[in-house]
């Protein structure tokens, strides 16, 4: 965002202040009821057969040798392994005055040296299947007004700092990644002409850093995801799945929607200085939420593949070495 | 997991995590709070029910804000009471938003959408094309012209 557009959502901010809001998404489902109402009978049918399918399906398991089928845990990681020929989607958000705090060198006196008042929606496309892997980030902190002049990390890559020119930054990261291990990444941060690139040696920075769900299938494939049991989580039937992770002591609680298994919610309790989002953001003071408000399959069009590279969305701007973890071949 | 399809829980999550960026975007086009909240609530209903044609071409919140802003568009075109939300910033401060309230109100349809899908929900250029369903040229210069015009209008009344 240039500095045309950062005075005017200053300006507009102003003028038309948020409000809190109260959410009704009863009401949004009531109003959905005097048109679909008609369709009740085609419902009454769909529901006969899916009773009957369901007798038929009781009456297989009951006879079958193999009963008992996969767990939930079964279909929780499946839910998360992507097959080829599809671009994983998803966004997340954690909300403002986290326990997270991004570090921040600020430039005016009496200041303190972090933030944890800011709001990071993320987005992430990533091919899937296996082998190399092309990815991108696109990520919006939303900063109090004090951090504005400030150096803060902002890239996962904790050795370099960025002035931060407002209150809305956007940060794009992109590049391979392998298993679990980052080959290389092009980071750009929103505004500036260039993009910068990273190769780095194999243990520098993890997969987890651009894509924290990669903490839940580590979980699930190395055996330290467990079951807790079902909950209730703002309204909606979910599966609590602990998470213990590494030699740190890191440690999550996952949600699934309860019939899809779909990703809900990760709670980060605790972990390592740079859990679960890299060096930057320090180490967490207590539970942190992130919110899934997306993870989908796409299929891999041109359109989608293209989400996944950074360099296809800039393909004009120069490149340059990151020297923090760079290699000489950059 | 159901696969180019949205699921009414995606949808659900969305408006929980969202609401408070789609009312701000009605607010701002409709001047009016309750208008608003039944334009976004109208926005969802749509959403749900035309959640099949969603191709996964873009990505979900993109469509979703198409949604909503044809319910905003659609509840602009009924005849309503407009009420302004109170105030309490400081008297100057309070003039200068005032008056550039209403220099927004000003602006062509498309360039307030263009404007308030920008910088209150925070999307893209490609993302308010699909929003809008227009090119994102259109929308470059759309946002561009209602800088120029907010801009020089702002200097004429600080003047």
């Amino acid at each position: 965002m240039n500095d045309v557009e950062t005075e005017m959502r200053d300006l507009l901010e102003r003028a038309y202040p948020a409000q809190d809001e109260t959410e009704d998404w009863d009401d949004v489902l009531a109003r959905l009821q005097p048109i679909e109402a008609p369709r009740r009978t085609r419902y009454r049918l769909i529901a006969t057969a899916a009773v009957l399918a369901a007798a038929a399906a009781v009456a297989l398991v009951v006879k079958s040798p193999w009963r008992g089928g996969p767990t939930i845990l079964d279909k929780a990681s499946a839910a998360l392994t992507a097959p080829a020929g599809k671009v994983i989607y998803e966004s997340t958000r954690f909300p403002a005055t986290g326990p997270l705090c991004l570090s921040t060198q600020l430039i005016r006196p009496n200041q303190p040296p972090c933030t944890n008042a800011f709001f990071v929606r993320t987005q992430l496309w990533l091919e899937g299947g296996t082998g190399v892997r092309t990815f991108r980030t696109l990520t919006k902190l939303d900063l109090p007004r004090a951090a504005v002049g400030s150096k803060a990390t902002l890239s996962p890559f904790g050795n370099a700092f960025d002035v931060i020119r407002s209150r809305h930054v956007v940060l794009e990261t992109g590049g391979t990644i392998e298993g679990s291990h980052v080959r290389d990444v092009l980071v750009h941060i929103g505004g500036e002409r260039v993009i910068t690139r990273y190769t780095q040696a194999p243990t520098a920075v993890g997969a987890t850093a651009f894509d924290p769900v990669e903490l839940i299938r580590d979980a699930f494939r190395t055996g330290h995801a467990h079951m807790e049991g079902p909950a209730m989580l703002r309204g909606r039937k979910v599966e609590r799945i602990a998470v213990e992770l590494g030699a740190s002591g890191e440690a999550a609680t996952y949600y699934v929607d309860a019939s899809s298994f779909e990703p809900v919610e990760i709670v980060f309790k605790r972990g390592a200085p740079g859990f679960p989002f890299g060096p930057g953001f320090g180490t967490l003071q207590g539970r942190m939420a992130l919110l899934f408000t997306s993870y989908r399959y796409l299929p891999a069009t041109k359109a989608t593949l293209r989400e996944t590279s950074l360099r296809a969305q800039h393909p004009h701007l120069k490149i340059v070495c990151g020297v923090e973890f760079g290699l000489p071949d950059c | 997991m159901e696969q180019g399809a949205v699921t009414l829980g995606e949808l659900e999550t969305l408006y929980r995590s969202e609401l408070p960026a789609f009312r701000r975007f009605a607010r701002a086009v409709l001047g009016d709070s309750e208008a608003a909240s039944d334009a976004v609530q109208d926005g969802f209903v749509r959403a749900i029910r035309d959640r099949r044609a969603f191709r996964g071409e873009g990505t979900l919140e993109a469509w979703v804000w198409r949604c909503v802003a044809n319910s905003v568009r659609n509840a602009n075109r009924r005849p309503r009471l407009v009420v302004d939300a109170p105030d309490d910033a400081a008297p100057d401060a309070a003039e200068h938003d005032a008056a550039l309230r209403g220099l927004v109100a000003q602006l062509p349809e498309r360039q307030r959408l263009v404007l308030f899908l920008r910088y209150f929900a925070d999307l893209d250029y490609a993302s308010i094309a699909a929003a809008l369903e227009i090119a994102p040229g259109t929308v470059a210069a759309s946002l561009h012209a209602a800088h120029s015009t907010l801009r020089n209008a702002l200097e004429e009344v600080e003047r």
